[in-house]
Protein backbone atom coordinates (compact mmCIF):
# COMPACT_ATOMS: atom_id res chain seq x y z
CA UNK A 1 0.00 0.00 0.00
CA UNK A 2 1.34 3.42 -0.87
CA UNK A 3 -0.01 6.77 0.16
CA UNK A 4 2.96 9.08 -0.09
CA UNK A 5 2.88 12.46 -1.77
CA UNK A 6 4.24 12.20 -5.27
CA UNK A 7 7.54 13.97 -5.77
CA UNK A 8 8.24 14.23 -9.47
CA UNK A 9 11.66 12.88 -10.39
CA UNK A 10 13.95 15.29 -12.25
CA UNK A 11 12.75 15.32 -15.81
CA UNK A 12 15.19 13.87 -18.30
CA UNK A 13 13.20 15.24 -21.22
CA UNK A 14 14.30 18.82 -20.73
CA UNK A 15 17.98 17.81 -20.67
CA UNK A 16 17.44 15.52 -23.65
CA UNK A 17 15.67 18.34 -25.50
CA UNK A 18 18.74 20.55 -25.09
CA UNK A 19 20.98 17.77 -26.38
CA UNK A 20 18.58 17.14 -29.27
CA UNK A 21 18.98 20.77 -30.35
CA UNK A 22 22.72 20.16 -30.55
CA UNK A 23 22.03 17.06 -32.64
CA UNK A 24 19.93 19.09 -35.08
CA UNK A 25 22.64 21.73 -35.27
CA UNK A 26 25.02 18.87 -36.05
CA UNK A 27 22.73 17.82 -38.91
CA UNK A 28 22.81 21.38 -40.24
CA UNK A 29 26.61 21.43 -40.04
CA UNK A 30 26.87 18.04 -41.78
CA UNK A 31 24.67 19.18 -44.68
CA UNK A 32 26.34 22.58 -44.97
CA UNK A 33 29.89 21.21 -44.91
CA UNK A 34 28.98 18.45 -47.37
CA UNK A 35 27.43 21.05 -49.68
CA UNK A 36 30.42 23.38 -49.46
CA UNK A 37 32.94 20.60 -50.02
CA UNK A 38 30.96 19.20 -52.96
CA UNK A 39 30.95 22.61 -54.67
CA UNK A 40 34.68 23.03 -54.01
CA UNK A 41 34.02 26.03 -51.73
CA UNK A 42 32.97 27.96 -54.81
CA UNK A 43 30.37 30.56 -53.71
CA UNK A 44 29.45 31.52 -57.25
CA UNK A 45 28.68 27.92 -58.17
CA UNK A 46 26.74 27.52 -54.93
CA UNK A 47 24.61 30.65 -55.47
CA UNK A 48 23.95 29.79 -59.10
CA UNK A 49 22.87 26.32 -58.01
CA UNK A 50 20.59 27.68 -55.30
CA UNK A 51 19.05 30.06 -57.82
CA UNK A 52 18.35 27.18 -60.21
CA UNK A 53 16.80 25.17 -57.38
CA UNK A 54 14.51 28.03 -56.38
CA UNK A 55 13.39 28.73 -59.94
CA UNK A 56 12.59 25.13 -60.85
CA UNK A 57 8.99 23.88 -60.61
CA UNK A 58 9.06 21.26 -57.88
CA UNK A 59 6.33 18.85 -58.82
CA UNK A 60 7.30 15.23 -58.09
CA UNK A 61 9.90 14.13 -58.92
CA UNK A 62 12.36 17.00 -59.18
CA UNK A 63 15.74 15.76 -57.98
CA UNK A 64 17.83 18.84 -57.23
CA UNK A 65 20.98 16.77 -57.65
CA UNK A 66 20.10 16.24 -61.31
CA UNK A 67 19.57 19.99 -61.82
CA UNK A 68 22.51 21.50 -59.94
CA UNK A 69 24.68 18.64 -58.72
CA UNK A 70 25.19 17.41 -55.19
CA UNK A 71 26.68 20.51 -53.54
CA UNK A 72 23.88 23.10 -53.96
CA UNK A 73 21.27 20.43 -53.19
CA UNK A 74 22.93 19.66 -49.87
CA UNK A 75 23.44 23.33 -49.10
CA UNK A 76 19.76 24.00 -49.81
CA UNK A 77 18.92 21.23 -47.33
CA UNK A 78 21.20 22.89 -44.76
CA UNK A 79 19.45 26.25 -45.24
CA UNK A 80 16.01 24.65 -44.87
CA UNK A 81 17.15 22.91 -41.67
CA UNK A 82 18.46 26.25 -40.39
CA UNK A 83 15.09 27.89 -41.12
CA UNK A 84 13.34 25.10 -39.20
CA UNK A 85 15.75 25.45 -36.27
CA UNK A 86 15.10 29.19 -36.08
CA UNK A 87 11.34 28.54 -35.92
CA UNK A 88 11.81 25.82 -33.30
CA UNK A 89 13.98 28.11 -31.21
CA UNK A 90 11.44 30.92 -31.44
CA UNK A 91 8.66 28.53 -30.41
CA UNK A 92 10.42 27.58 -27.15
CA UNK A 93 9.32 23.96 -27.29
CA UNK A 94 11.09 20.86 -26.06
CA UNK A 95 12.84 19.15 -28.95
CA UNK A 96 11.78 15.51 -28.77
CA UNK A 97 10.86 12.75 -31.22
CA UNK A 98 8.30 14.54 -33.42
CA UNK A 99 10.48 17.61 -33.90
CA UNK A 100 13.56 15.50 -34.71
CA UNK A 101 11.46 13.57 -37.26
CA UNK A 102 10.17 16.82 -38.78
CA UNK A 103 13.63 18.37 -39.16
CA UNK A 104 15.15 15.24 -40.71
CA UNK A 105 12.15 15.07 -43.05
CA UNK A 106 12.72 18.68 -44.09
CA UNK A 107 16.41 17.90 -44.67
CA UNK A 108 15.52 14.91 -46.83
CA UNK A 109 12.84 16.59 -48.90
CA UNK A 110 15.01 19.67 -49.38
CA UNK A 111 16.99 17.47 -51.77
CA UNK A 112 13.98 17.15 -54.08
CA UNK A 113 11.16 19.64 -53.76
CA UNK A 114 11.51 21.91 -50.76
CA UNK A 115 13.78 24.87 -51.00
CA UNK A 116 14.74 27.89 -48.99
CA UNK A 117 12.20 30.02 -50.88
CA UNK A 118 9.11 27.80 -51.19
CA UNK A 119 8.87 26.65 -47.56
CA UNK A 120 7.92 30.09 -46.18
CA UNK A 121 4.31 30.35 -47.44
CA UNK A 122 3.45 27.13 -45.62
CA UNK A 123 5.10 28.38 -42.42
CA UNK A 124 3.16 31.64 -42.76
CA UNK A 125 -0.13 29.75 -43.20
CA UNK A 126 0.49 27.72 -40.04
CA UNK A 127 1.42 30.89 -38.16
CA UNK A 128 -1.76 32.63 -39.31
CA UNK A 129 -3.80 29.61 -38.20
CA UNK A 130 -2.26 29.90 -34.73
CA UNK A 131 -3.08 33.61 -34.60
CA UNK A 132 -6.63 33.02 -35.79
CA UNK A 133 -7.06 30.29 -33.16
CA UNK A 134 -5.55 32.55 -30.49
CA UNK A 135 -2.99 29.85 -29.64
CA UNK A 136 0.80 30.15 -29.46
CA UNK A 137 2.61 29.22 -32.67
CA UNK A 138 4.63 26.67 -30.70
CA UNK A 139 1.51 24.51 -30.35
CA UNK A 140 1.28 24.28 -34.12
CA UNK A 141 4.98 23.89 -34.85
CA UNK A 142 4.81 20.19 -35.77
CA UNK A 143 2.15 20.80 -38.41
CA UNK A 144 4.08 23.85 -39.62
CA UNK A 145 7.31 21.89 -40.08
CA UNK A 146 5.77 18.85 -41.74
CA UNK A 147 3.33 21.08 -43.62
CA UNK A 148 5.98 22.15 -46.11
CA UNK A 149 4.84 19.06 -48.05
CA UNK A 150 2.84 21.30 -50.36
CA UNK A 151 5.76 23.64 -51.08
CA UNK A 152 5.74 22.65 -54.79
CA UNK A 153 2.38 24.38 -55.16
CA UNK A 154 4.06 27.74 -54.54
CA UNK A 155 6.97 26.96 -56.87
CA UNK A 156 4.62 25.79 -59.60
CA UNK A 157 2.46 28.92 -59.42
CA UNK A 158 5.50 31.19 -59.25
CA UNK A 159 7.65 29.66 -61.96
CA UNK A 160 5.64 27.10 -63.86
CA UNK A 161 2.46 28.80 -65.01
CA UNK A 162 3.89 31.77 -66.87
CA UNK A 163 2.28 34.42 -64.64
CA UNK A 164 3.93 37.83 -64.90
CA UNK A 165 6.20 39.12 -62.13
CA UNK A 166 5.46 40.26 -59.41
CA UNK A 167 1.98 38.71 -59.53
CA UNK A 168 3.43 35.22 -59.74
CA UNK A 169 5.26 35.67 -56.43
CA UNK A 170 2.25 37.26 -54.73
CA UNK A 171 -0.20 34.58 -55.90
CA UNK A 172 2.26 31.80 -55.04
CA UNK A 173 2.73 33.18 -51.55
CA UNK A 174 -0.99 33.57 -50.92
CA UNK A 175 -1.80 30.11 -52.28
CA UNK A 176 0.95 28.50 -50.19
CA UNK A 177 -0.21 30.33 -47.09
CA UNK A 178 -3.83 29.29 -47.67
CA UNK A 179 -2.95 25.59 -47.93
CA UNK A 180 -0.61 25.95 -44.93
CA UNK A 181 -3.51 27.45 -43.00
CA UNK A 182 -5.91 24.67 -44.05
CA UNK A 183 -3.43 21.90 -43.27
CA UNK A 184 -3.58 22.60 -39.56
CA UNK A 185 -7.25 21.77 -38.89
CA UNK A 186 -7.49 19.10 -41.60
CA UNK A 187 -4.40 17.26 -40.28
CA UNK A 188 -6.02 16.81 -36.87
CA UNK A 189 -9.15 15.47 -38.51
CA UNK A 190 -7.18 13.16 -40.82
CA UNK A 191 -5.73 11.36 -37.80
CA UNK A 192 -9.16 9.86 -37.20
CA UNK A 193 -9.06 7.97 -40.48
CA UNK A 194 -5.98 5.88 -39.71
CA UNK A 195 -5.85 6.48 -35.93
CA UNK A 196 -2.13 6.97 -35.83
CA UNK A 197 -1.14 3.96 -37.94
CA UNK A 198 0.23 6.16 -40.72
CA UNK A 199 3.29 7.99 -39.43
CA UNK A 200 3.25 10.55 -42.27
CA UNK A 201 -0.14 11.98 -41.34
CA UNK A 202 0.63 15.34 -42.93
CA UNK A 203 1.37 13.45 -46.15
CA UNK A 204 -2.12 12.01 -46.04
CA UNK A 205 -3.60 15.43 -45.30
CA UNK A 206 -1.51 17.17 -47.95
CA UNK A 207 -2.61 14.51 -50.44
CA UNK A 208 -6.25 15.39 -49.79
CA UNK A 209 -5.62 19.13 -50.08
CA UNK A 210 -3.35 18.62 -53.09
CA UNK A 211 -6.13 16.64 -54.77
CA UNK A 212 -8.49 19.59 -54.29
CA UNK A 213 -5.86 21.99 -55.67
CA UNK A 214 -5.20 19.75 -58.66
CA UNK A 215 -8.93 19.44 -59.34
CA UNK A 216 -9.09 23.23 -59.40
CA UNK A 217 -6.23 23.43 -61.88
CA UNK A 218 -7.91 20.87 -64.12
CA UNK A 219 -11.25 22.65 -63.92
CA UNK A 220 -9.59 25.88 -65.03
CA UNK A 221 -7.67 24.00 -67.73
CA UNK A 222 -4.31 24.98 -66.23
CA UNK A 223 -1.52 22.60 -67.20
CA UNK A 224 1.26 22.00 -64.67
CA UNK A 225 4.78 22.04 -66.01
CA UNK A 226 6.85 19.85 -63.70
CA UNK A 227 8.92 17.11 -65.24
CA UNK A 228 10.78 14.05 -64.07
CA UNK A 229 14.35 14.69 -62.92
CA UNK A 230 16.21 11.75 -61.46
CA UNK A 231 19.99 11.70 -61.00
CA UNK A 232 22.03 8.51 -61.13
CA UNK A 233 24.58 8.70 -58.33
CA UNK A 234 26.72 5.74 -57.23
CA UNK A 235 26.58 4.53 -53.65
CA UNK A 236 30.26 5.10 -52.95
CA UNK A 237 29.96 8.86 -53.47
CA UNK A 238 27.57 9.11 -50.50
CA UNK A 239 27.75 5.97 -48.39
CA UNK A 240 31.05 6.61 -46.54
CA UNK A 241 29.89 10.02 -45.27
CA UNK A 242 26.43 8.81 -44.38
CA UNK A 243 27.91 5.78 -42.62
CA UNK A 244 30.09 8.11 -40.57
CA UNK A 245 26.96 10.10 -39.64
CA UNK A 246 25.03 6.98 -38.61
CA UNK A 247 27.98 5.57 -36.70
CA UNK A 248 28.46 8.82 -34.82
CA UNK A 249 24.74 8.74 -33.86
CA UNK A 250 25.19 5.25 -32.44
CA UNK A 251 28.38 6.12 -30.54
CA UNK A 252 26.84 9.33 -29.14
CA UNK A 253 23.80 7.34 -28.02
CA UNK A 254 25.94 4.72 -26.30
CA UNK A 255 27.89 7.40 -24.45
CA UNK A 256 24.67 9.14 -23.38
CA UNK A 257 22.87 6.03 -22.18
CA UNK A 258 25.02 3.39 -20.50
CA UNK A 259 22.01 1.13 -19.99
CA UNK A 260 21.13 1.28 -23.66
CA UNK A 261 20.82 -2.49 -24.18
CA UNK A 262 17.82 -2.85 -21.86
CA UNK A 263 16.36 0.46 -23.07
CA UNK A 264 16.70 -0.59 -26.70
CA UNK A 265 14.95 -3.88 -25.97
CA UNK A 266 12.03 -1.87 -24.54
CA UNK A 267 12.05 0.46 -27.54
CA UNK A 268 11.85 -2.48 -29.93
CA UNK A 269 8.68 -3.68 -28.20
CA UNK A 270 6.91 -0.38 -28.94
CA UNK A 271 4.24 -0.62 -31.67
CA UNK A 272 5.41 2.74 -32.98
CA UNK A 273 1.91 4.12 -33.41
CA UNK A 274 1.42 7.86 -33.27
CA UNK A 275 2.38 9.19 -30.77
CA UNK A 276 5.52 7.15 -30.04
CA UNK A 277 7.96 9.76 -28.90
CA UNK A 278 11.01 7.58 -28.29
CA UNK A 279 12.97 10.50 -26.83
CA UNK A 280 10.34 11.08 -24.15
CA UNK A 281 9.68 7.41 -23.38
CA UNK A 282 13.13 5.84 -23.69
CA UNK A 283 15.57 8.77 -23.69
CA UNK A 284 17.63 10.52 -26.35
CA UNK A 285 20.57 8.12 -26.07
CA UNK A 286 18.74 5.02 -27.18
CA UNK A 287 16.77 7.04 -29.74
CA UNK A 288 20.07 8.07 -31.35
CA UNK A 289 21.20 4.45 -31.42
CA UNK A 290 17.94 3.51 -33.13
CA UNK A 291 18.40 6.34 -35.63
CA UNK A 292 21.89 5.11 -36.51
CA UNK A 293 20.78 1.50 -36.82
CA UNK A 294 17.81 2.45 -38.99
CA UNK A 295 20.15 4.49 -41.16
CA UNK A 296 22.34 1.45 -41.76
CA UNK A 297 19.32 -0.79 -42.41
CA UNK A 298 17.83 1.64 -44.94
CA UNK A 299 21.26 1.97 -46.59
CA UNK A 300 21.53 -1.82 -46.85
CA UNK A 301 18.10 -1.97 -48.49
CA UNK A 302 19.12 0.73 -50.96
CA UNK A 303 22.20 -1.31 -51.85
CA UNK A 304 20.09 -4.46 -52.13
CA UNK A 305 17.64 -2.97 -54.62
CA UNK A 306 20.39 -1.21 -56.56
CA UNK A 307 19.07 2.27 -55.86
CA UNK A 308 20.64 5.47 -57.07
CA UNK A 309 21.91 7.59 -54.15
CA UNK A 310 20.20 10.73 -55.41
CA UNK A 311 18.00 13.38 -53.78
CA UNK A 312 14.70 11.48 -53.55
CA UNK A 313 16.30 8.27 -52.27
CA UNK A 314 18.42 10.15 -49.74
CA UNK A 315 15.24 12.00 -48.80
CA UNK A 316 13.72 8.65 -47.94
CA UNK A 317 16.82 7.69 -46.01
CA UNK A 318 16.86 10.90 -43.94
CA UNK A 319 13.13 10.56 -43.26
CA UNK A 320 13.60 7.04 -41.94
CA UNK A 321 16.46 8.16 -39.71
CA UNK A 322 14.37 11.05 -38.34
CA UNK A 323 11.34 8.88 -37.69
CA UNK A 324 13.55 6.43 -35.83
CA UNK A 325 13.06 8.90 -32.96
CA UNK A 326 9.31 8.87 -33.52
CA UNK A 327 7.90 5.42 -34.17
CA UNK A 328 10.17 3.45 -36.50
CA UNK A 329 12.48 0.66 -35.45
CA UNK A 330 13.76 -2.47 -37.19
CA UNK A 331 10.99 -4.77 -35.92
CA UNK A 332 8.10 -2.70 -37.21
CA UNK A 333 9.78 -1.29 -40.32
CA UNK A 334 11.18 -4.37 -42.04
CA UNK A 335 7.87 -6.27 -42.57
CA UNK A 336 6.21 -3.52 -44.64
CA UNK A 337 9.47 -2.95 -46.53
CA UNK A 338 9.66 -6.65 -47.39
CA UNK A 339 5.97 -6.56 -48.38
CA UNK A 340 6.62 -3.67 -50.73
CA UNK A 341 9.65 -5.43 -52.22
CA UNK A 342 7.65 -8.60 -52.78
CA UNK A 343 4.85 -6.63 -54.45
CA UNK A 344 7.36 -4.76 -56.62
CA UNK A 345 8.74 -8.06 -57.89
CA UNK A 346 5.26 -9.52 -58.49
CA UNK A 347 3.86 -6.45 -60.19
CA UNK A 348 4.57 -4.93 -63.58
CA UNK A 349 6.48 -2.08 -61.92
CA UNK A 350 9.54 -4.13 -60.91
CA UNK A 351 12.28 -3.29 -58.40
CA UNK A 352 14.28 -1.02 -60.69
CA UNK A 353 11.61 1.64 -61.25
CA UNK A 354 12.25 4.87 -59.30
CA UNK A 355 8.67 4.83 -57.99
CA UNK A 356 9.16 1.31 -56.66
CA UNK A 357 12.45 2.13 -54.98
CA UNK A 358 10.99 5.20 -53.31
CA UNK A 359 7.98 3.19 -52.13
CA UNK A 360 10.24 0.53 -50.59
CA UNK A 361 11.83 3.19 -48.37
CA UNK A 362 8.76 5.29 -47.63
CA UNK A 363 6.49 2.29 -47.00
CA UNK A 364 7.86 2.46 -43.48
CA UNK A 365 5.10 5.02 -42.89
CA UNK A 366 2.82 2.04 -42.11
CA UNK A 367 5.34 0.52 -39.67
CA UNK A 368 2.88 0.85 -36.75
CA UNK A 369 0.62 -1.74 -38.42
CA UNK A 370 3.43 -4.30 -38.07
CA UNK A 371 4.26 -3.05 -34.59
CA UNK A 372 0.71 -3.47 -33.33
CA UNK A 373 -0.67 -6.39 -35.33
CA UNK A 374 2.48 -8.36 -36.16
CA UNK A 375 4.80 -8.90 -39.12
CA UNK A 376 2.23 -10.62 -41.35
CA UNK A 377 -0.14 -7.67 -41.06
CA UNK A 378 2.80 -5.34 -41.70
CA UNK A 379 3.81 -7.32 -44.77
CA UNK A 380 0.27 -7.12 -46.19
CA UNK A 381 0.06 -3.40 -45.38
CA UNK A 382 3.34 -2.94 -47.25
CA UNK A 383 1.95 -4.70 -50.31
CA UNK A 384 -1.24 -2.65 -50.21
CA UNK A 385 0.73 0.56 -49.78
CA UNK A 386 2.93 -0.29 -52.75
CA UNK A 387 0.05 -0.72 -55.20
CA UNK A 388 -1.73 2.38 -53.94
CA UNK A 389 1.28 4.67 -54.12
CA UNK A 390 1.74 3.92 -57.82
CA UNK A 391 -1.59 5.56 -58.66
CA UNK A 392 -2.50 8.12 -55.99
CA UNK A 393 0.09 10.58 -57.28
CA UNK A 394 -2.12 11.30 -60.26
CA UNK A 395 -4.84 12.61 -57.92
CA UNK A 396 -2.72 15.51 -56.67
CA UNK A 397 -0.54 15.72 -59.78
CA UNK A 398 2.68 15.53 -57.78
CA UNK A 399 1.89 18.66 -55.76
CA UNK A 400 2.18 16.69 -52.52
CA UNK A 401 5.78 15.77 -51.83
CA UNK A 402 4.70 13.17 -49.25
CA UNK A 403 2.96 11.02 -51.83
CA UNK A 404 3.80 7.91 -49.81
CA UNK A 405 2.19 9.47 -46.76
CA UNK A 406 -1.00 9.88 -48.78
CA UNK A 407 -0.92 6.24 -49.89
CA UNK A 408 0.10 5.13 -46.39
CA UNK A 409 -2.91 6.89 -44.88
CA UNK A 410 -5.23 5.15 -47.30
CA UNK A 411 -3.56 1.76 -46.77
CA UNK A 412 -3.57 2.02 -42.97
CA UNK A 413 -7.10 3.42 -42.84
CA UNK A 414 -8.40 0.61 -45.04
CA UNK A 415 -6.59 -2.27 -43.38
CA UNK A 416 -7.07 -1.10 -39.79
CA UNK A 417 -10.81 -1.80 -39.34
CA UNK A 418 -10.29 -5.34 -40.65
CA UNK A 419 -7.35 -5.99 -38.31
CA UNK A 420 -9.23 -4.48 -35.38
CA UNK A 421 -12.25 -6.66 -36.09
CA UNK A 422 -10.08 -9.76 -36.40
CA UNK A 423 -8.40 -9.06 -33.07
CA UNK A 424 -11.69 -8.54 -31.29
CA UNK A 425 -13.16 -11.63 -32.92
CA UNK A 426 -10.20 -13.71 -31.74
CA UNK A 427 -10.57 -12.31 -28.22
CA UNK A 428 -14.30 -13.16 -28.34
CA UNK A 429 -15.18 -9.52 -27.78
CA UNK A 430 -17.62 -9.59 -30.70
CA UNK B 1 -15.53 25.38 -25.61
CA UNK B 2 -11.91 26.04 -24.69
CA UNK B 3 -9.51 23.52 -26.17
CA UNK B 4 -7.67 23.16 -22.84
CA UNK B 5 -10.92 22.01 -21.23
CA UNK B 6 -11.62 19.62 -24.10
CA UNK B 7 -8.15 18.14 -23.81
CA UNK B 8 -8.56 17.59 -20.08
CA UNK B 9 -11.82 15.76 -20.77
CA UNK B 10 -10.03 13.49 -23.24
CA UNK B 11 -7.33 12.82 -20.66
CA UNK B 12 -9.90 11.84 -18.03
CA UNK B 13 -11.63 9.57 -20.53
CA UNK B 14 -8.37 7.73 -21.20
CA UNK B 15 -7.64 7.30 -17.49
CA UNK B 16 -11.20 6.02 -17.07
CA UNK B 17 -10.50 3.47 -19.79
CA UNK B 18 -7.27 2.48 -18.03
CA UNK B 19 -9.13 1.84 -14.76
CA UNK B 20 -11.81 -0.12 -16.63
CA UNK B 21 -9.16 -2.34 -18.21
CA UNK B 22 -7.62 -2.83 -14.76
CA UNK B 23 -10.94 -4.30 -13.61
CA UNK B 24 -12.86 -1.39 -12.15
CA UNK B 25 -16.58 -1.28 -12.86
CA UNK B 26 -17.35 1.76 -10.74
CA UNK B 27 -15.38 4.84 -11.78
CA UNK B 28 -16.08 8.42 -10.82
CA UNK B 29 -14.84 11.34 -12.89
CA UNK B 30 -15.09 14.94 -11.73
CA UNK B 31 -13.77 18.23 -13.06
CA UNK B 32 -12.96 21.64 -11.72
CA UNK B 33 -12.48 24.16 -14.51
CA UNK B 34 -10.63 27.26 -13.36
CA UNK B 35 -9.45 30.42 -15.05
CA UNK B 36 -5.76 29.58 -14.86
CA UNK B 37 -5.74 25.85 -14.20
CA UNK B 38 -8.30 23.10 -14.57
CA UNK B 39 -8.37 19.82 -12.69
CA UNK B 40 -9.87 16.41 -13.16
CA UNK B 41 -10.11 13.59 -10.65
CA UNK B 42 -10.69 9.98 -11.61
CA UNK B 43 -11.31 7.50 -8.83
CA UNK B 44 -12.16 3.83 -8.62
CA UNK B 45 -12.91 2.34 -5.21
CA UNK B 46 -13.15 -1.25 -6.38
CA UNK B 47 -9.54 -1.76 -7.51
CA UNK B 48 -6.08 -1.59 -6.00
CA UNK B 49 -3.19 -1.18 -8.43
CA UNK B 50 -0.11 -3.41 -8.09
CA UNK B 51 3.18 -1.57 -7.53
CA UNK B 52 4.20 -2.00 -11.18
CA UNK B 53 0.99 -0.35 -12.41
CA UNK B 54 1.33 2.51 -9.95
CA UNK B 55 4.92 3.08 -11.04
CA UNK B 56 3.79 2.98 -14.65
CA UNK B 57 1.22 5.69 -14.00
CA UNK B 58 3.80 7.88 -12.27
CA UNK B 59 6.26 7.30 -15.11
CA UNK B 60 3.64 8.28 -17.70
CA UNK B 61 3.36 11.72 -16.13
CA UNK B 62 7.09 12.10 -15.58
CA UNK B 63 8.16 14.95 -17.82
CA UNK B 64 6.70 18.26 -18.89
CA UNK B 65 3.44 18.82 -20.72
CA UNK B 66 4.16 19.18 -24.43
CA UNK B 67 1.53 21.52 -25.90
CA UNK B 68 2.81 20.98 -29.44
CA UNK B 69 2.15 17.24 -29.11
CA UNK B 70 -1.11 17.64 -27.19
CA UNK B 71 -2.50 20.17 -29.63
CA UNK B 72 -1.85 18.13 -32.76
CA UNK B 73 -2.11 14.51 -31.66
CA UNK B 74 -4.49 15.02 -28.73
CA UNK B 75 -7.45 13.99 -30.86
CA UNK B 76 -6.15 10.42 -30.81
CA UNK B 77 -6.79 10.10 -27.09
CA UNK B 78 -9.92 8.18 -26.19
CA UNK B 79 -10.57 6.97 -29.73
CA UNK B 80 -9.12 3.47 -29.72
CA UNK B 81 -11.20 0.55 -28.59
CA UNK B 82 -8.41 -2.00 -28.38
CA UNK B 83 -5.54 -0.08 -26.83
CA UNK B 84 -4.61 2.76 -24.52
CA UNK B 85 -2.93 6.07 -25.20
CA UNK B 86 -1.52 6.67 -21.74
CA UNK B 87 1.86 7.90 -22.98
CA UNK B 88 0.16 10.59 -25.02
CA UNK B 89 -1.95 11.50 -22.01
CA UNK B 90 1.29 12.09 -20.12
CA UNK B 91 2.20 14.82 -22.58
CA UNK B 92 -1.20 16.50 -22.14
CA UNK B 93 -1.65 16.89 -18.38
CA UNK B 94 0.28 17.11 -15.12
CA UNK B 95 -0.04 14.70 -12.24
CA UNK B 96 -1.17 16.47 -9.07
CA UNK B 97 -1.80 13.48 -6.83
CA UNK B 98 -2.03 9.72 -7.02
CA UNK B 99 -3.46 7.67 -4.16
CA UNK B 100 -3.57 3.93 -4.24
CA UNK B 101 -4.79 2.24 -1.06
CA UNK B 102 -6.13 -1.20 -0.48
CA UNK B 103 -9.73 -0.85 0.59
CA UNK B 104 -10.04 2.79 -0.47
CA UNK B 105 -9.18 2.20 -4.11
CA UNK B 106 -7.22 4.37 -6.48
CA UNK B 107 -7.64 8.06 -7.20
CA UNK B 108 -5.69 10.26 -9.55
CA UNK B 109 -5.85 14.03 -9.87
CA UNK B 110 -4.55 15.65 -13.04
CA UNK B 111 -4.36 19.26 -14.07
CA UNK B 112 -3.88 21.34 -17.15
CA UNK B 113 -2.76 24.92 -17.20
CA UNK B 114 -4.54 27.49 -19.31
CA UNK B 115 -2.01 28.68 -21.84
CA UNK B 116 -0.27 31.93 -21.01
CA UNK B 117 -1.19 33.48 -24.31
CA UNK B 118 -4.92 33.06 -23.74
CA UNK B 119 -4.65 34.35 -20.19
CA UNK B 120 -2.80 37.42 -21.42
CA UNK B 121 -5.49 38.05 -24.02
CA UNK B 122 -8.18 37.95 -21.35
CA UNK B 123 -6.32 40.32 -19.08
CA UNK B 124 -6.34 43.06 -21.71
Amino acid sequence: MTNEPFIPPPSDLELDAKRARVLLLGLFAFLAVFGLVATGFNPERLLRGLGAIILSPDILINDYMSITGVGPAYFNAALCVLAALILINASRINVSGPVIAAVFTIAGFALFGKNIANIWPGFLGAFLYSRASRRPFGENIIVALFGTALAPLSSEIAFGLGIATPWNIAIAFVAGAVVGFLLSPVARHALDFHRGYNLYNIGFTAGLIGTVAMSGFKALDIQLTGGFNWAEIPAMSMLPYLSALFLSLIIAGMIMDRGWVAAYRRLLSSPGRLVSDFVRYYGLGVSLINMGIMGFIASAIMLLIGASWNGPMLGGLFTIVGFAAFGKHPRNTLPPMLGAMAMAMMSRYGLAAPGSQLAILFVSTVAPVAGEYGPVAGFVAGMLHFVLVQVVGTLHGGLNLYNNGFAGGLAAGLILPVLEWLREWRRHEI
Amino acid sequence: MKSDATQLMRVAEEVLKYFYLKGSRSVKVSYDFGEERSFCAVSAKDIFLPVADEEYLRRVFDGPVQPEVANYYGTLVGRRRDSLEMELVGAMAELEDLRNEEGSGVAIILSRREIDYRTAQKAR
